[in-house]
């Protein structure tokens, strides 16, 4: 248990270089800052004894202190910063770098806004850590110089101060546990009526046309309820944690001068050695706020280090494996067993997927189609079972070189932030000729589209492709699957995102993309069917039937349906 | 996204105006806001003597009178300080969810076409974020500016009452503390918001990336990937870096600043101890004073950037206040709708400066099943739009039998329909709560059986172990798009309105299911009159009457048979369509 933040913290840096010598300069900046402070409460002592006979001496040292310590501060701050954004950029390349290599499943028990929280959110506060090092180390410091200077001043004085000690701690560290409490339960109500609004400000014209304004409006002001009475509670909590630590100046004052008024009655302590006690005294107290407060910020860190290092221990996918250089051969499943999460998709499957024909997947929604791509392309591994390549394990082979072998063109979201060309050539290695690209664009039809568009291939693509229409999407998935010119094809056919002239450009472009090729189609229409020579029918997580359309006709009732369901029955 | 958020800051520059415009718009709890001004003025009042009282102790005046007032003022002060925090803290957060209150029903009310050009992300980070800023920023000058104002005029006497030579000695530096807060705080907005515009970027990246995992898998392009968010963290290490150096900067300049202030009124004060000008007392009170006045001139420098910020804010939140409502209702506002023929005649629509629909002239009769079909950006979704009064035509008319739709009451009006949409949402909760959402009769678990055995949904439903009550994610993500469509259909089935209208009601369902579906809504409601705008051409063998429609017209309309017969664009459709079956 004691060990277990220190291993999530090796976890965290190892390999991040950590510019020591940055934190040092830091450390050695708050010390002298703390000697300073305590310097120019001395010297405040002297000058209230020297009766208004000051020393030029002592004023300009008082000023002197008032401007190193300044400088110090600001080196010291600026040394900060740059400790905190090296080890934040380290630990940031680090995270990315990881996410990229772990599996899928990893993608599918978290929520992608939690992993992009990580990279952002959390490694931020990874590396504020170190500030509150070394904030720790320079309040105990400065506790320390002023204890012992408290102690220079007056011995008794110190003594009865101390009585503050426990009551101010206790306080503090019951209603810091309060303010815990209330914190999360803002961040809780914040966090559900954003949700709420958000999901209802995107689909307000169902609310206008099931008539549910006024629920809505009733909903909302519960949200905004419960948000605000959150607040209320968090605002009070705070308030009274902050006047724990407010009511320690109140308390030295009475202290020190109604000890001090009696001390100094019997001669045993000066006027000026009264006020440099108090002035000091407070120092202190503050410096003991500032370790409560780095405290809890620690306690924190705790949390946001075993965040990351849960990412970065999760295992990696493998790249072991010889590479995958062999002539095109069938991919055969042999009892494979695949489920996600929370749902089973395939029990004991075998089909095979013969080299250079083109086969159709068919089956209902769920059947399993896309999850039979993504194992096709070794995106998931089986949960039993095995995929052979020939007569070799796919896992043989290394995956990377593996899905080089493959492209895919799906239905839905095929396009990324960017340039048509990064679109186009995305996953290319080499350097592509401006001859190429135009031969590329001509073969899936968008050659046309993008010698219009003013910026040609250069034209941005805002995210998920949004600035282009359904077709225009597909066809740019199709130039970029020409462009990694693959052995296997997967084809995720369009449902009806498209209306029959679209879908007829597309077709067109896919036949070019399928020609000579060994290819997969997740068929919705009869077209696709007409393509394939091969029909492989999904039901139920198993196959159903796999064999040529005449074949299927006789003996598979999934491929009668379909067939039944894209008939005609209105010939003119 | 963050081209987004930048231009939405852009638009929102905001001005004094629309600051103090806010206030007639949200019901400001004004007795508790002069309440909590009382409690100001109060703590600024105890606040001008706490060093008055206490520098008696530092002189050596170490009476029990002394003693007593100083610690009875220490304590005022105190407790005045947290009472008008609480009170503050207290005012400004019931204020905001007084104006979160108003927005929001605003939000709900507003005329659809508010929300075209709009990004939904920025109207809600309106509704949260501004309203905050903006509503707290009001409040916190309202009760505390007149304060600190008094404050700093109580201390500038006080001290004038000491010498008149004190008062002018911080007077001079007020001029440069101002400078120093302004020129800091501009070129620090400007640094900041060069952060926020990376961690946008950033954010936006990653948050494609990872929802798109599976691309960069199967492309194998992870190296390009690794680079680019390096790349783009660097760009925000840079930008931090940059910041950190102004504030340096900053610093040094705060650090000549303070020495000005703390040490030139200091020696100066000395020198007029020395001259004995002024006694022991009032220079231990001067010296104390002076802490006070910098944080207090810092603190209302600060309102003027405070207010400047909030001004986008605040102009945001009065664009939404004052644009156009829906309009609820003609005159009085028919409460019953006969139904009848549904007829267009002549009507133009036009989202912003681009017209959609040029003069559309169309009747869906009553009681029959009419199909809308035409390619992708005929114009087909917004004809039920209009129908749906989501949108006013910006000519013609629209009726049902002889009246006018704008002639009843939009809720009543609205009640008539049930509309499938396109691409159809639905709200996280249970399965029960997104199939009845908008139903407001108690709707039986035989009933929710029934229906969601027509649409499909019953085999789900029977394996989950909470049935109907088995929850479901925001916006539906736990379900697949085809499940999502089949709860839609359920929902607008259970209603049992007299008129149906289906956009593309089955694109996400596998083609069996599809026809399955589209043929159950034509056999179970035969006397209801459905409008269904498909893709799916098979269907159009089964409906009464055909509407078809290009560039916003509608071309023509009839019997299927007579289309075919007559209508050359139509057959093309058909047959194109058939020729990729083939």
């Amino acid at each position: 248990m004691k060990k277990k933040p220190f291993d999530t913290f090796r976890t965290v840096l190892s390999g991040v270089k950590v510019p020591w010598i940055f934190m040092l300069i830091s450390i050695v900046t708050q010390f002298l800052l703390a000697n300073a402070m305590i310097g120019t409460a001395v010297l405040t002592a002297a000058v209230v004894d020297s009766h208004g006979n000051l020393k030029t001496m002592d004023l300009l040292k008082y000023i002197g202190l008032l401007l190193g310590s300044g400088l110090l501060a600001t080196a010291g701050s600026f040394c900060n910063a740059l400790l905190s954004e090296r080890i934040n950029i380290g630990v940031r390349s680090k995270l990315w770098k990881k996410l990229l290599r772990l599996p899928m499943r990893f993608y599918d028990a978290e929520s992608g806004e939690s992993l992009v929280s990580r990279i952002t959110v959390d490694c931020s506060r990874a590396s504020a850590f170190f500030g509150v090092i070394i904030m720790t180390l320079a309040s105990l410091y400065g506790i320390y110089l002023a204890v012992k200077s408290m102690i220079g001043f007056s011995r008794t004085l110190t003594l009865w101060c101390l009585i503050l000690v426990p009551v101010v701690a206790v306080g503090v560290a019951l209603s810091g546990k309060l303010v815990f409490k209330a914190q999360n339960k803002l961040f809780q109500t914040q966090a559900d009526a954003t949700a709420y609004l958000l999901e209802r400000v995107k689909n307000l014209r169902l609310i206008r046309s099931t008539n549910m304004s006024d629920n809505e409006i009733g909903f909302g002001r519960a949200r905004f309820s419960a948000m605000y009475r959150a607040t209320i509670k968090a605002m009070l909590c705070d308030n009274l944690m902050a006047s724990f630590i407010a009511v320690t100046p109140i308390a030295l004052i009475i202290i020190t001068f109604i000890v001090g008024s009696i001390l100094y009655a019997k001669d045993m302590i000066s006027l000026g050695e009264v006020i440099g006690f108090y002035t000091v005294s407070s120092m202190a107290s503050i410096r003991i706020s500032a370790l409560i407060t780095a405290y809890g910020d620690l306690k924190a860190a705790d949390g946001t280090f075993e965040k990351i290092s849960n990412v970065l221990k999760a295992e990696e996918e493998t790249d072991a494996g010889i590479p995958l250089e062999l002539p095109d051969d069938s991919l055969v499943f042999e009892h494979v067993n695949f489920s996600y999460k929370d749902r089973d998709v395939f029990r004991g499957l075998s089909c095979t997927i013969p080299v250079h024909r083109v086969t159709a997947v068919i089956g209902e929604n769920g059947a399993g189609k896309s999850t039979l791509f993504k194992l096709l392309e070794r995106i998931y591994e089986p949960n039993a079972g095995t995929m052979r390549f020939g007569t070799r394990n796919a896992a043989d082979f290394q995956p990377k070189s593996w899905r080089k072998a493959f492209a895919l063109v799906s239905q839905d979201r095929p396009l990324i932030s960017g340039t048509i060309r990064e679109n186009i050539t995305y996953g290319c290695t080499r350097q592509i000729t401006e001859a190429e690209m135009e031969e590329v664009a001509k073969q899936a039809g968008i050659w046309d589209l993008v010698s219009s568009l003013p910026d040609g291939f250069e034209t941005r693509v805002e995210a998920n492709g949004g600035n282009f229409s359904g077709g225009q999407r597909q066809c740019i998935a199709i130039a970029r699957a020409i462009m990694r010119n693959p052995d296997y094809l997967l084809l995720d056919e369009a449902t009806s995102n498209l209306d029959a002239r679209s879908e007829k450009e597309v077709s067109e472009a896919l036949a070019n993309l399928m020609k000579d090729r060994t290819t997969v189609i997740i068929a919705h229409s009869m077209s696709a069917i007409a393509r394939a020579d091969y029909i492989v029918a999904l039901k139920e997580g198993q196959l159903e039937a796999a064999g040529t359309p005449d074949e299927l006709s006789k003996t598979s009732s999934v491929f009668r349906n379909f067939v039944q369901s894209h008939y005609m029955p209105q010939e003119a | 996204m963050k081209t987004e958020r930048t231009r939405n800051r852009d638009f929102g520059k905001g001005d004094w105006k629309s600051y103090f415009r806010l206030i007639p718009y949200i019901r400001l709890p004004w007795i508790a806001i002069a309440v909590a001004f009382i409690v100001e003025m109060g703590y600024s009042e105890v606040m001008a003597y706490v060093p008055v009282s206490t520098s008696a102790l530092f002189s050596g005046e170490f009476t029990g009178k002394a003693l007593g007032e100083a610690v009875v003022y220490n304590v005022l002060n105190f407790a005045l300080m947290f009472g008008s925090l609480i009170l503050t803290s207290w005012v400004s957060s019931a204020a905001v969810r007084r104006a979160q209150d108003t927005l929001w029903g605003r939000m709900l009310r507003l005329d659809m076409a508010y929300y075209d050009t709009r990004d939904p992300a920025n109207l809600m980070s309106t509704l949260t974020n501004d309203t905050e800023t903006a509503v707290k920023s009001l409040i916190s000058q309202l009760v505390s500016l007149i304060p600190a104002v008094y404050y700093l005029v109580k201390v500038c006497l006080t001290l004038n009452s000491y010498d008149w030579r004190l008062l002018i000695s911080v007077l001079i530096l007020i001029p440069l503390n101002v400078a120093y807060v302004v020129v800091l705080g501009r070129w620090q907005y400007e640094v900041n918001a060069g952060i926020f515009g990376r961690i946008g970027k950033l954010t936006a990246y990653l948050a494609e990336r990872v929802s798109n995992i599976y691309l960069i898998r199967s492309y194998t392009n992870e190296k390009k990937e690794e680079e680019n968010g390096l790349n783009a963290a660097q760009g925000l290490y840079d930008a931090k870096i940059r910041a950190a150096k102004v504030s340096a900067v900053g610093n040094l300049a705060g650090n000549v600043m303070e020495v000005l202030q703390r040490g030139v009124p200091v020696v100066f004060g000395m020198i007029l101890l020395q001259q004995k000008i002024i006694n022991m007392q009032q220079w231990v009170a001067f010296f104390l004073f002076m802490g006070q006045i910098i944080t207090k001139i810092n603190n209302l420098v600060g309102v003027w950037g405070g207010i400047k910020s909030a001004q986008g804010s605040a102009a945001r939140m009065v664009e939404i206040l004052k644009a156009k409502e829906e309009p609820q209702k003609n005159g009085d506002g028919q409460k019953i709708v006969r139904d009848g023929d549904l007829a267009f005649e002549n009507v133009r629509f036009a989202y912003g400066e681009k017209e959609v629909l040029h003069g559309v002239s169309v009747t869906i009769p009553q009681g029959k099943t009419t199909a809308l079909v035409g390619r992708c950006g005929s114009g087909k979704t917004t004809l039920l739009s209009l129908i749906e009064r989501l949108y006013t035509p910006s000519e013609g008319s629209i009726s049902i039998g002889d009246t006018n739709i704008t002639d009843y009451d939009l809720c009543v009006y609205r009640d008539h329909f049930a509309y499938v949409q396109q691409d159809a949402g639905i709200f996280g909760g249970t399965f029960r709560s997104a199939m009845t959402y908008g139903i407001d009769r108690e709707v039986s678990d035989a009933e929710l059986e029934n229906v969601a055995r027509q649409t499909g949904l019953w085999k789900l439903i029977e394996a989950l172990p909470d049935g109907f009550d088995a929850g479901i994610n925001i916006s539906g993500t736990s379900v697949s798009g085809g499940q999502r469509q089949r709860i839609v259909l359920s929902r607008e089935l259970l209603k049992q309105k007299p008129v149906m209208l289906l956009d593309e009601p089955t694109s996400a369902l596998d083609a069996m299911s599809a026809m399955n579906i589209q043929q159950m809504i034509i056999d179970l409601f035969p006397g209801k009159t459905k409008l269904m705008i498909t893709h799916d051409l098979r269907l159009l063998a089964q409906v009464d009457n055909v509407i078809y429609m290009e560039d916003g017209q509608v071309k023509d309309s009839g019997s299927p048979e007579e289309l075919m017969q007559r209508c050359e664009a139509y057959r093309s459709l058909v047959l194109c369509d058939e020729e990729v079956c083939a």
